[in-house]
C-alpha cells in the first residue's frame, strides 16, 4: 500500500471524530495532566495535522504521540467509534520511518523480545545477578533497586528464579483422564518472568481434564513492537507464532496475559481457524469447572486489565471465577474501568506520567481494604506491585489463575485451607 | 491553518510565562493545534491555531493576563472543555487561548442555604456527584455533562434535557466573580452576599450569563442548588407519526402533567442510538418521546400512569420504567446520540452546523417534518433529536467532509433550517450559543437590541480584545474556507 492510500485509509478512521470530548472524561493521562494535546481528541486532530502536513514529527508532537497507553479507555467510551488506539499506533509508525524508534524502546522490542536465545541468555544472567541489584520485598516476589536501572527506572523489578515456564513443564508429570487438549500462548513475561503464573494455569486446566500444550518456539507477540510503531518486527513475530500456532493441533488457543490475549484475538485471529479465550473466558464460558475444594481465606479484589475489560469485553468472567473460591472474600474497586498505567514501553518512556496513573489507581485498590489484588495481566502485576509498595501498602497483587490453582489444592501448605504462593 | 506562526513578542511571551509558571505554559505547536477547533463544522473546516495557550490556575493570573493583554493589544479566548459547538472558544484573530480547566474546585458548600461557589473548570458531572453525595443537585444538565465545564456553561447560559421543568443555568447563578478586559476583578450579586435573592443593583449576573466570554472572564460561579428529588422514572412511547407526538406533549401539559424533562429522537435517531448501544434494542418508529418525572414514589407513580395514559391513544408502543440501570442506559443513549449520529452512514461524519434551533412547542413537528424535506432536497442524512419539552431541536447533517459539494450542500442546509426557526417564531440558538457560526443571524434575529449588545461590549473591552469578533459583536464576519 503507498503512503497516500494509507493516509487515506486513517484519515477516514478519523473522520467520525466530532470532537465531542467524551474522551476528555475518562482518559488516563488526561485526566493526569489536564491539557487539550494529552485528551484523544486531541491526538486525533495531532495526528491529521501529521498526516496533512501542517506540523512536522517534532519533539514535542512525538511526545504527545508518545503520551497514550493504548488503554483503550476512550475507544470504550466514544460515541462514533473512533479507534484511538489505531490512529497513534499508526501515527508511531509514520515517526518511526521518518525518525527511527526510540533506542530503549527498540533494545527490547527488535533486539531482545523477538530473538528466543538472547532473552533466555539475558533473563538466566539477571537472575544471577540481580542479588546485585537490590534486596527481596513485597514477600519476595520482587526486588527493589537500589540505583536506577536503564530502561525500568526505580521501579520494583520481580524476583526471577532462574527457570522458564518451559522448564516447569518439563518437570511436571502428566496423570489424569483428560478430555480435550489447547495451546498456552504464555507471552513473554509469563515464559520468562512469572512462569509460576503459567503452571498454575496448567496445574487448573489439568486439573479439569484439559491437556495443555505450550510450543516452545513461541515468540512475543508483538504488541510492544507494534506500539513502538515497529510494524516490521511486529508483522515477523506475528507471521513465526502462526507457523507455530497452526501446528500445534489444537484447536483452541488460551492466554493468560490480557495484553497477549487482546493480540492475538485483534491480530491473528483472522488468519487462525482456531478460538482464541483468555484464560478466565474459557473457564467460564467453555468448560465446566469442576467445584474448588479448598479455601482461600483472603478478602480480595479485582484490577480489570485495560486489554482484557475494554479490548476482549471480559470484566464478568473473572468476577465470578473468584466469586466461586471457598472463603474468599471479594470487594470490588469504586471504578472498575481504571487503567494501572502501564502500558508496556510507555510506563519506561513516561515513567513519571505512568506512575501518576498508578497511583489513583493504587489508591482506590487500597480503599477495598483487600489484602490480595488479583489481576490477570503480567503487566498489571509489576505495575500495582510497584505503586502497592511506593503507598505502604502490604496488599499482594497475584494472578487469577494462582488464585484458582491454590483453591483447585494442588499447591496447599495446610490441609483444608490453601495458601497463594508467590514464588515459582 | 494559521499554522505553528508564533506572533506574540518574546518580552509578551517572557511576561506571560512568569505569571502562569512554566508548566502552565504552552507555546508548543503540538499543544496550540489541539486548540485550534471545538466541536462546530466551520471551526474543524478552518483550524484557527491560537498563538499561545495557557493555562490559568487562579483568578489573579486571569487578571494579570488580561492586564497585560489589554496593554499589549493581544486577543484573548477564555476556554473550557471546548465541547462548543459554534466556534465560540476558538481563537480566529490570533491571541491567546486561556484554559480554565485547572480551576476545578469546590470553593464552598452552604447547603442549609442551599448554595454551594465553584471554580469556572469543574466539570458538571463531577459537581452533581459531589452535591448528590449531600442530597442535592445542580439541575441543568447537558448532554456533555461528563466533560463541559461550570464556566462554559455560564457562558453560553446551558441547559438541557430537564430544562422543561427546572429551566436553564441562568435561573441558578446568585453572583459571580469576573475579570473585566481592563484586568479589573468584579464580584456580582452582592460582594459578601449569601442571599438567594436580590434586587440591589442592576443585573450585573444575568449580564455575564451567556455572554459568551466577551465582557469578561469568569472565575467564580454562586451556584443556587436543589435538593435531589427522591424517585424519577421514565416513560418510552414510539409514535407511526412525528405530528401524533408533538400533538402528545401538548396534550400532557393541558393534562397538568409536569414532567422534569420531554425529549424526541425522530426514525434516524433512534436508529444511531440503537448502533451506539445495540442493548437499547428500540424499536423502528417515526418519533421516540421521553419523559422524565421526578418527586416522591407516589407523585413519580401518578403521573407515569398518567402520562403513559395520554401517549397510549397514539402511540404504537409505550414502556414505563423506574429501573435505575435502565434509566441510566436511557439517558446515555439520549446523552451522546449526536455524537453516535455519525454512525447511520460508513465513512461519515455529523457535523455540528444549524443544530440548535428553538422553536414554539406546539410548532415542533411542523419543524421537524420541514428538517426532513431540506435534507430530502439535498440528499443530505439529517438526524433530529431535541428538547421537545422547551422547542429545542438539534439537527445533525451527516456528511463525508472531505467532499466540498457536501459542505456547501450542509451551509445552505443550515441556512434554511435557521431562517425556518425564525420564520416559526423561534430562534436560531436555544442552549449552545451564538459564537462565529450564527453571527451572521444576529441582525435579523436581535434587530436594534444588537446595536445595544455592541455599545455595551465597547464599553467595558474598549479595544475589543476579549473574544474578539464571536455574536456579531464587532460585524466579524468568519473568514470561511
Amino acid at each position: 500500500m503507498d503512503e497516500q492510500q494509507d493516509n487515506s485509509g486513517l484519515i477516514r478512521e478519523m473522520m467520525p471524530c466530532v470532537r465531542c470530548g467524551q474522551c476528555r472524561s475518562v482518559c488516563p493521562v488526561f485526566s493526569a495532566r489536564g491539557v487539550e494535546s494529552d485528551a484523544p481528541r486531541g491526538k486525533v486532530a495531532l495526528v491529521r495535522a501529521l498526516l496533512e502536513g501542517t506540523i512536522e514529527p517534532n519533539a514535542a508532537l512525538i511526545e504527545r504521540i508518545d503520551q497514550c497507553l493504548l488503554c483503550q479507555t476512550c475507544v470504550q467510551d466514544c460515541p462514533s467509534g473512533v479507534r484511538v488506539d489505531r490512529i497513534v499506533i499508526a501515527a508511531r509508525e509514520r515517526i518511526a520511518r521518518q525518525k527511527g524508534v526510540p533506542i530503549r524502546k527498540k533494545f527490547l522490542t527488535r533486539w531482545l523480545m523477538p530473538n528466543l536465545n538472547r532473552l533466555r541468555f539475558f533473563i538466566t544472567l539477571i537472575a544471577k545477578l540481580q542479588g546485585l541489584i537490590g534486596s527481596k520485598v513485597a514477600a519476595g516476589s520482587y526486588r527493589k533497586p537500589r540505583y536506577r536501572i536503564p530502561i525500568t527506572g526505580k521501579r520494583l523489578l520481580p524476583d526471577l528464579t532462574g527457570q522458564t515456564l518451559h522448564t516447569l513443564v518439563q518437570e511436571r508429570p502428566k496423570t489424569g483422564k483428560i478430555d480435550r487438549k489447547v495451546m498456552f500462548f504464555s507471552g513473554c513475561m509469563i515464559t520468562y518472568v512469572n512462569p509460576g503464573i503459567g503452571k498454575a494455569v496448567l496445574e487448573v486446566c489439568e486439573r479439569n481434564h484439559v491437556d495443555v500444550v505450550v510450543p516452545e518456539e513461541q515468540v512475543c507477540c508483538g504488541l510492544p513492537s507494534l506500539a513502538a510503531g515497529d510494524r516490521d518486527t511486529f508483522e515477523e513475530l506475528r507471521q513465526q507464532n502462526l507457523a507455530v500456532l497452526m501446528e500445534s493441533g489444537c484447536d483452541t488457543i488460551i492466554t493468560a496475559c490480557a495484553s497477549c490475549g487482546s493480540t492475538l484475538k485483534e491480530h491473528y485471529g483472522q488468519d487462525l481457524p482456531m478460538k482464541i479465550y483468555d484464560f478466565s473466558e474459557f473457564l467460564s464460558d467453555h468448560l465446566k469447572l469442576d467445584p474448588l475444594p479448598k479455601s482461600v481465606q483472603k478478602t480480595a479484589t479485582y484490577h480489570d486489565p485495560c486489554h482484557l475489560r475494554k479490548a476482549q469485553k471480559i470484566k464478568d468472567q473473572p468476577r465470578s471465577l473468584l466469586k466461586r473460591v471457598p472463603g474468599l472474600s471479594f470487594q470490588d474497586v469504586k471504578d472498575p474501568d481504571r487503567c494501572c498505567g502501564f502500558g508496556g514501553t510507555f510506563s519506561m518512556s513516561q515513567e513519571k506520567l505512568s506512575q501518576e496513573i498508578n497511583d489513583t489507581t493504587v489508591k482506590q485498590l487500597i480503599e477495598t481494604g483487600a489484602e490480595m489484588v488479583v489481576t490477570s495481566c503480567p503487566g498489571c502485576m509489576l505495575h500495582l506491585a510497584n505503586g502497592l509498595h511506593r503507598a505502604g501498602s502490604t496488599a499482594r497483587v497475584v494472578h487469577l489463575a494462582e488464585v484458582l490453582a491454590a483453591s483447585c489444592g494442588e499447591i496447599t501448605e495446610e490441609e483444608g485451607e490453601a495458601d497463594i504462593r508467590y514464588e515459582t | 491553518m494559521a499554522g505553528g506562526r508564533m506572533t506574540l513578542s518574546k518580552n509578551i511571551l517572557n511576561k506571560i510565562e512568569k505569571i502562569v509558571g512554566r508548566e502552565n505554559y504552552f507555546p508548543a505547536e503540538a499543544d496550540r493545534i489541539c486548540y485550534a477547533a471545538d466541536s462546530s463544522m466551520l471551526s474543524q473546516m478552518n483550524k484557527w491555531v491560537p498563538d499561545l495557550v495557557v493555562r490559568v490556575m487562579t483568578t489573579e493570573q486571569v487578571s494579570a493576563i488580561l492586564a497585560l493583554a489589554n496593554e499589549e493589544k493581544v486577543p484573548v479566548v477564555p476556554r473550557g472543555a471546548g465541547t462548543g459547538q459554534c466556534s465560540g472558544a476558538v481563537a480566529h484573530q490570533g491571541g491567546i487561548i486561556m484554559d480554565l480547566t485547572g480551576m476545578k474546585g469546590i470553593v464552598s458548600m452552604d447547603l442549609d442555604n442551599m448554595q454551594v461557589m465553584v471554580q469556572p473548570g469543574i466539570v458538571h458531572a463531577d459537581l452533581n456527584k459531589e452535591l448528590a453525595a449531600h442530597g442535592f443537585f445542580f439541575p441543568p444538565d447537558p448532554g456533555s455533562t461528563k466533560m463541559c465545564t461550570l464556566g462554559g456553561m455560564v457562558s453560553n447560559n446551558s441547559s438541557g434535557q430537564r430544562s422543561v421543568k427546572y429551566g436553564t443555568t441562568k435561573q441558578y447563578i446568585l453572583g459571580l466573580e469576573v475579570v473585566l478586559p481592563t484586568g479589573e476583578i468584579m464580584v456580582t450579586g452582592g460582594v459578601r452576599s449569601r442571599a438567594l435573592k436580590s434586587v440591589a443593583g442592576y443585573d450585573l449576573t444575568g449580564l455575564m450569563i451567556g455572554s459568551e466570554g466577551t465582557l469578561g472572564i469568569v472565575t467564580r460561579i454562586r451556584l443556587k442548588v436543589l435538593p435531589l428529588p427522591e424517585k424519577r422514572g421514565l416513560v418510552v412511547a414510539f409514535f407511526d407519526k412525528l405530528e401524533a407526538a408533538g400533538d402528545v406533549v401538548v396534550q400532557v401539559f393541558r393534562r397538568r402533567l409536569f414532567p422534569s424533562a420531554i425529549e424526541i429522537m425522530d426514525q434516524s435517531a433512534i436508529h444511531a442510538a440503537n448502533l451506539y448501544k445495540p442493548e437499547l434494542a428500540l424499536p423502528d418508529a417515526e418519533a421516540m418521546l421521553v419523559f422524565e418525572v421526578d418527586g416522591s414514589p407516589p407523585d413519580v407513580a401518578y403521573q407515569a400512569r398518567a402520562i403513559s395514559a395520554v401517549c397510549e391513544q397514539t402511540a404504537r408502543k409505550v414502556e414505563w420504567t423506574d429501573n435505575p440501570d435502565r434509566l441510566a442506559t436511557l439517558w446515555a443513549a439520549r446523552g451522546v446520540v449526536g455524537a453516535a449520529a455519525g454512525r447511520i452512514k460508513e465513512g461519515a461524519t455529523r457535523v455540528y452546523i444549524g443544530e440548535d434551533i428553538c422553536v414554539p412547542v406546539n410548532r415542533v413537528a411542523q419543524a421537524l417534518r420541514t428538517i426532513q424535506t431540506i435534507g430530502a432536497k439535498y440528499d443530505v442524512p439529517i438526524v433530529t433529536y431535541g428538547h421537545i419539552g422547551d422547542g429545542n431541536l438539534h439537527a445533525a447533517p451527516v456528511i463525508d467532509t472531505r467532499e466540498p459539494a457536501e459542505i456547501e450542500k450542509v451551509k445552505k442546509i443550515a441556512d434554511e433550517i435557521h431562517h425556518m426557526a425564525l420564520d416559526l417564531e423561534g430562534t436560531t440558538t436555544g442552549e449552545h450559543g451564538v459564537g462565529l457560526t450564527r453571527a451572521e443571524y444576529m441582525e435579523e434575529e436581535l434587530g436594534f437590541s444588537l446595536q445595544v449588545m455592541r455599545r455595551i461590549k465597547g464599553l467595558l473591552d474598549p479595544h475589543n480584545l476579549l473574544n474578539p469578533g464571536k455574536m456579531s459583536l464587532d460585524d466579524g464576519v468568519p473568514a470561511e474556507k
